[in-house]
């Protein structure tokens, strides 16, 4: 499995991962569990299966051909997600592509072949790699290979919640022109109960990287219903003690709904609609009284 | 007596604007111009001609319109004189369906007289002509979608050197013609040639009444508007146009009464009119916008559907800075109009300047499809090869109808030959019948038995002797469709605004002009490679079914076959940037193109190059093609041009781009790059949507055509179409509105990839 890495998707003309035109590469896992997380299949470092319902017409192949790992109660499925591995057949078996896998293992070289087909792209735009996910620092091991890789051909941007060890930045910081920094929350309790993880953790790496490399540094800030939007003049505040020039404010949307019906996992955000990003504006004014400049949307 | 010409002969989706004269009037009109056909024989074809057009014109014209700023509104009868299709018919015309449609307007006592006259033009149609010696098992009618080849006689996409028009004057033209006939006094061609401009002298004093005498029923304004143009009119009578109205009068009159429905570099040649007024103070930059939007109107009106070209931009201008004035406001009209015509073309270089590329894609970004998108840089050098020309020469190359090329004022470039390149493919499994029809279609190619194609290579060897047969047929159909036509007529108005026909006293078809091209318009181009590719896979290299259960499956229109079925759609699939399809996809098409080129090299054309492209026959035709092996179901739409199939598209615009440039643009003479984005896409990220196109370009992109759309949109349009009159969308080599189009092309639409859902 050497030389192999966990990939959701390779996403190509990717247009809110950075700067110019880009392909974003998502890893799988995932240290938090954001309950608004737009790829809710991240979360996991083993491969699952989703199972697509508006494609399902209940034939049952796949039952049939999973040794029991899908089975049916009446007519819901349910999946042995630690045993998804042992489905191919299963999924081969689908008439209907109801039921796929989240990721593969894919070869590094296999990866910059298809990153490479978009290269005059990239250089007629200032774009190149991101890297996103999950959290591309969860298997440090697959992030340092494709780093290794990727690096001293492409301008590479990091989409990250910070929440790894400062070692592991400090090692593959060489490697790096852009993080996309996300900051969620500053109150270590709510961020431990909501999202899970140490706060101070991400918050020691974000001072360190706005102390020593502010021009890699693009925060970003997913602004969320019941979670941060009352905070949100807090953490431009806070940004604007720093080094770094701006800051980004996502607005809350629900695009990853479909997923967490197709993983049969809760959303909490069923009932929410996407946040406006008018809703947004009035902090650009904000910003500048901090003197940091606020970029409403990525 | 119904006849092989019989039956829909164009594509008609925007309405025609009825004719205003009563039906007896109509009548009369008809006989009287068949009357006057059958006292000339073929010997006196030029003096037929004129003798013709002097009963349509200026009779045929209808009243000015009070938004018009210039004269010009003609009608059309079942019988008459032009050049194409979609405008009235070809040479001395008659369409037998609209006949008969009219005849059955008639009181019972007077319908014979239609009958008389649809009689005779069974015999001296051009078309009926063309197609009494051409058709056969193999080779339809256009369009009749039944047979693997369609081929018909006419003169599509003149573009003529409007440019002499004006520098000269209708006198000066005259000189001209007339230098040559007094070298030449037997030259029938420059003595009717002369006479003819006489005829658009009288054209252009009718004009001028018309409008004196509609200023009695005029507002004060209008009225003042009405002499106006009645002064601008009689000042071109003769005499060289002065001024920006003038010289758009004088063009226009000249493309009605010659039947040409495409209008080319009107920037160049009406750029510098145009601002030398403005600087005079003639007028203002808003009474150009208004001249230019009445233009528009004009050419809306006319619904041809799939012509009305307006190209600007591009090398090989001679007044680049007053062109790109012009280009500046006819992008203002544009998008401000909304029309599906005229086709707006924008020729880009990399000199450009960035304001009219900006506003360019503004105007796409607001929904209105144009202007449509081509890449001087790719085409310039491409078409110096595949023309065999210089690059003076192909600096002036300008695209027509649904993108054929030709050199304005310079070369012909009709297509008249249409190929199925699916059916062909259904030929090779088949015993060389086509599946549906059960005709056979391979002609001397040996086909295999099914069991016996032991490689790919075998198979695609077949495949390519069934595609040589229809090179040799559609060479033969096209010369001889040229044939058909000068034996009838000469095209006069035509001939006399193109090189070298004054000079060498002989009318275009004749050896008159400089360049006797031609075109070939192919279908199903991508879904045959994708089968070739599929079956290539499936068959060949995994080994997992044969050629026959394959065909078979195809046969069945895959019911009962749905693991077969799914295994193919699985397969790679053109339009994803993936090596290996996309490859067999290219190859395909250099073998067809380069085919189709020698052949026209070999029988003595300047060239003779297919167009991918379509003007909705690949829906049409798609009807009536049995189901393919790249998946595609009996019936279904065809894809578009060299485009992805509906739908097969998944990697994203980047991935469908470096598809899309991967065929060089030498072997053909135009294609289409359709590519659909949604307003949030392309508006709400302008700035890499530009970095996609530019870099698109830069790696050999030929040429785009932008939809910019919601996909929830064009959904609610066929639910409730009376809430959407406006919506345009690009159909492939022309844009339409969405609620004409029917069913089943509207689904083609939709199911095309919508980046940035």
């Amino acid at each position: 499995m050497a030389n192999k890495i966990r990939i959701m998707e390779i996403e190509r003309f990717a247009t809110h991962d950075g700067d110019g035109i880009r392909s974003t590469v998502f890893l799988k896992g995932c240290p938090l569990h954001c309950p608004w997380c737009a790829n809710p299949e991240s979360q996991e470092y083993r491969r699952q299966i989703l199972h697509d319902q508006s494609k399902c017409t209940l034939c049952k192949e796949c039952e049939k051909n999973s040794n029991g790992i899908i089975h049916f109660e009446e007519d819901k499925m349910i999946i042995d997600q630690n045993r998804a591995e042992e489905c191919e057949k299963a999924i081969y078996e689908c008439m209907y592509d109801a039921i796929y896998y989240d990721s593969e293992d894919v070869e590094i070289k296999e990866i910059l072949k298809t990153v490479q087909k978009d290269n005059h792209y990239y250089i007629n735009s200032n774009g190149g790699i991101t890297l996103s996910g999950g959290e591309p620092f969860y298997n440090f091991d697959n992030l340092k290979l494709l780093l290794e890789n990727l690096s001293d051909k492409y301008n590479i941007a990091v989409e990250t919640t910070g929440y790894t060890s400062l070692d592991n930045i400090k090692k593959v910081n060489k490697y790096i022109d852009t993080y996309l920094f996300d900051i969620k929350h500053l109150d270590i309790d709510i961020f431990n109960k909501i999202v899970g993880g140490d706060l101070k953790v991400i918050l020691e790496n974000f001072q360190y990287l706005a102390r020593f490399y502010p021009e890699k540094m693009v925060v970003r800030v997913p602004v969320i219903y019941d979670f941060n939007e009352d905070i949100v003049e807090d953490i431009i505040k806070y940004v604007s003690e720093t080094k770094i020039n701006e800051v980004h404010l996502l607005p809350f949307h629900n695009y990853g709904k479909k997923k967490y019906k197709n993983l049969k996992m809760t959303y909490d955000y069923e009932d929410y609609k996407s946040m406006p990003l008018e809703a947004l504006n009035k902090y650009i004014k904000i910003g500048e009284k901090y003197n940091i400049k606020v970029v409403v949307g990525g | 007596m119904a006849n092989k010409a019989e039956g829909a002969q164009n594509v008609e989706i925007s309405k025609k604007i009825p004719c205003i004269k009563p039906l007896d009037e109509q009548l009369e009109i008809m006989e009287l111009y068949t009357n006057t056909h059958k006292k000339y024989t073929k010997d006196q074809k030029e003096r037929r001609e004129l003798e013709c057009l002097k009963v349509l014109y200026p009779r045929m014209f209808r009243p000015i319109e009070d938004v018009d700023l210039i004269a010009g509104r003609l009608d059309f009868l079942p019988i008459g004189f032009g050049c194409v299709t979609s405008l009235g018919g070809v040479g001395h015309y008659c369409v037998f369906n609209k006949l008969r449609a009219f005849q059955s307007k008639l009181k019972d006592s007077e319908k014979f007289r239609v009958d008389e006259l649809y009689d005779y033009w069974s015999d001296h149609d051009a078309k009926a002509i063309y197609c009494n010696e051409v058709l056969n098992d193999n080779i339809g009618r256009f369009i009749d979608c039944n047979y693997p080849m369609m081929a018909t006689a006419r003169l599509s996409g003149m573009m003529l050197h409007y440019d002499w028009l004006c520098e000269l004057g209708v006198d000066g033209i005259i000189n001209k013609i007339n230098k040559q006939y007094q070298n030449n006094l037997n030259n029938e061609f420059l003595k009717v040639s002369l006479e003819a401009m006489e005829l658009v002298k009288e054209t252009i004093r009718a004009l001028a009444q018309m409008s004196i005498d509609q200023k009695q029923n005029a507002s004060e304004e209008r009225g003042k508007q009405l002499q106006w143009m009645a002064d601008d009119l009689l000042a071109i009578e003769n005499e060289p146009p002065l001024t920006f109205h003038q010289a758009l009068q004088l063009i226009w009159v000249y493309a009605l009464v010659s039947g040409s429905i495409n209008y080319g570099r009107m920037d160049d040649i009406l750029g510098p009119y145009m601002v030398k007024d403005i600087e005079d103070g003639l007028i203002t930059r808003q009474d150009a916008y208004d001249i230019i939007k009445s233009l528009w109107t004009l050419i809306e009106n006319r619904r041809t559907t799939v012509n009305g070209r307006i190209i600007v931009g591009g090398y090989g201008r001679k007044n680049p800075k007053e062109a790109d004035e012009f280009a500046r406001i006819a992008i203002q009209v544009t998008t401000d109009c909304l029309y599906v015509e005229p086709q707006f073309t924008l020729r880009l270089t990399d000199d450009m300047p960035q304001d009219i590329y900006d506003a360019a894609l503004d105007s796409i970004g607001k929904g209105s499809t144009y202007p449509t998108l081509y890449n001087d840089e790719v085409h310039v050098p491409a078409i110096m090869y595949g023309m065999r020309v210089d690059r003076e020469t192909a600096e002036q190359y300008v695209p027509f109808g649904c993108t054929e090329f030709v050199i304005q004022g310079q070369s012909t470039g009709t297509p008249n030959v249409l190929l199925n390149l699916t059916k062909m493919m259904q030929m090779v499994l088949n015993d060389g019948k086509d599946p549906l029809t059960g005709v056979y279609g391979a002609g001397p190619a040996k086909i295999k038995d099914i069991d016996d194609y032991k490689t790919f290579d075998e198979l695609y060897d077949s495949y390519k002797e069934v595609m040589d047969y229809y090179i040799g047929l559609s060479i033969y159909a096209q010369m001889h469709s040229y044939e058909v036509m000068n034996r009838e007529v000469s095209f006069l108005f035509p001939s006399i605004l193109m090189d070298d026909c004054i000079v060498r006293g002989k009318a275009i078809l004749d050896g008159g002009v400089r360049y006797l091209g031609g075109t070939n318009e192919t279908y199903g181009n991508i879904n045959s490679s994708d089968g070739l590719f599929a079956i290539k896979k499936l068959v060949y290299e995994d080994k997992k079914y044969s050629l026959r259960e394959i065909r078979d499956a195809a046969l069945a229109n895959y019911q009962g076959y749905e693991r077969l079925h799914k295994d193919i759609l699985d397969v790679h699939k053109y339009g994803n940037d993936f090596e290996d399809v996309d490859n067999m996809a290219n190859d395909l098409y250099e073998y067809i193109a380069k085919g189709v080129r020698q052949s026209g090299i070999d029988n003595g054309m300047q060239y003779f190059m297919i167009v991918i492209s379509n003007n909705q026959t690949n829906t049409e035709w798609g009807r009536l093609t049995d189901a393919s092996y790249d998946g595609r179901v009996r019936g279904q739409y065809l894809n578009p041009a060299n485009n992805p199939v509906g739908g097969a598209a998944t990697s994203g615009p980047t991935a469908m781009l470096n598809s899309l440039s991967l065929f060089d643009a030498k072997y053909h003479a135009g294609s289409v790059q359709n590519i659909k984005f949604t307003p949030n896409m392309f508006n709400g990220d302008r700035d890499k949507i530009k970095f996609l196109f530019n870099s698109y370009f830069k790696n050999g992109g030929c040429h785009l055509m932008v939809t910019v759309v919601d996909r929830g949109v064009l959904e609610d349009a066929q639910i409730h179409p009376e809430k959407y009159p406006d919506l345009i969308v690009r159909v492939s080599g022309f844009s339409a509105k969405f609620v004409d189009l029917e069913r089943d092309i509207q689904d083609e639409v939709i199911s095309r990839t919508l980046h940035g859902e």
